[in-house]
């Protein structure tokens, strides 16, 4: 077991088997290699918790409840992007909530490709024409990039009462 | 850090399998071609930056999203 005091969450313990290898670190946080994930009790927001620094822990998304089709193209190629087997590959989406609007935003350009069987991830860059690094999710018409990702099921999969009570 | 004079079509290598070669030159710019191993992370400066900067904000706010509702120990597999 590998033992977290003072976290975000508290003490917590997880179980080794759970650690995810990122060999080339999170972008700006290339020290940090090796995460877990943490769930919630409900809700479509985990934790991608640092088992190095407690205090680190970035909320994730599964990309697939963004939309179906993110990222464009074949699975097959962001594979390629990493070396894995599109099989094994989950990916994840940093989110974030912008202090000033309060609204929850997705870090389109950068998703996290997971190989599930080896346990390794790595943050990969798309093309920054396409995607955005803050993208707000729920409300495409405030998006100036790409826009047409987000569909209805985000609201679904996002409460909006939950967001907007998501005040520090 | 190094500073190096180099033509168009030479190179520049660092470990770990990484080289960059310089393509051409205009009037200010300079095109450069970079080979490295497929999960380096390769970006202009700039999107780099803007990825770091919402890694940054997502780890600041993640103590105000949700704060009380993690399962205690929690943990799974990400999903296929």
């Amino acid at each position: 077991m590998i033992h977290l005091s003072n976290t975000r969450f508290g003490d917590i313990s997880v179980e080794e088997a759970s650690a995810i290898t990122f060999p080339r670190g999170i972008i700006g946080f290339s020290e940090e290699v090796r995460f877990t994930i943490l769930e919630r009790a409900n809700g479509p927001v985990a934790y991608l918790q640092s088992l190095k620094s407690p205090r680190l822990a970035l909320p994730i998304i599964d990309a697939s409840l963004l939309a179906p089709s993110y990222p464009d193209g074949p699975r097959e190629e962001l594979a390629k992007l990493v070396g894995i087997d599109a099989e094994n590959m989950a990916v994840l989406v940093v989110v974030h909530v912008n202090p000033d609007d309060k609204r929850l935003r997705a870090n389109l350009l950068a998703p996290i490709v997971v190989d599930v069987e080896n346990r390794k991830a790595w943050q990969v860059i798309l093309d920054a024409e396409t995607y955005g690094a803050n993208v707000p999710i729920g409300d495409a018409a405030a998006s100036p990039n790409k826009t047409s990702i987000v569909n209805a099921s985000v609201a679904t999969a996002v409460p909006t009462t939950t967001i907007t009570s998501a005040t520090p | 850090m190094l500073v190096v004079h180099r033509k168009v079509g030479e190179r520049i290598v660092l470990s770990g399998g990484i080289e960059i070669t310089v393509v051409s030159t205009s009037r200010g710019g300079v095109r450069l071609a970079v080979t490295a191993p497929k999960d380096v992370v390769i970006a202009r400066g700039e999107v780099h930056d803007a990825i770091a900067f919402s890694n940054a904000a997502a780890a600041a706010t993640s103590a105000s999203l949700f704060p009380e509702t993690i399962e205690s120990g929690a943990q799974c597999s990400p999903q296929k």
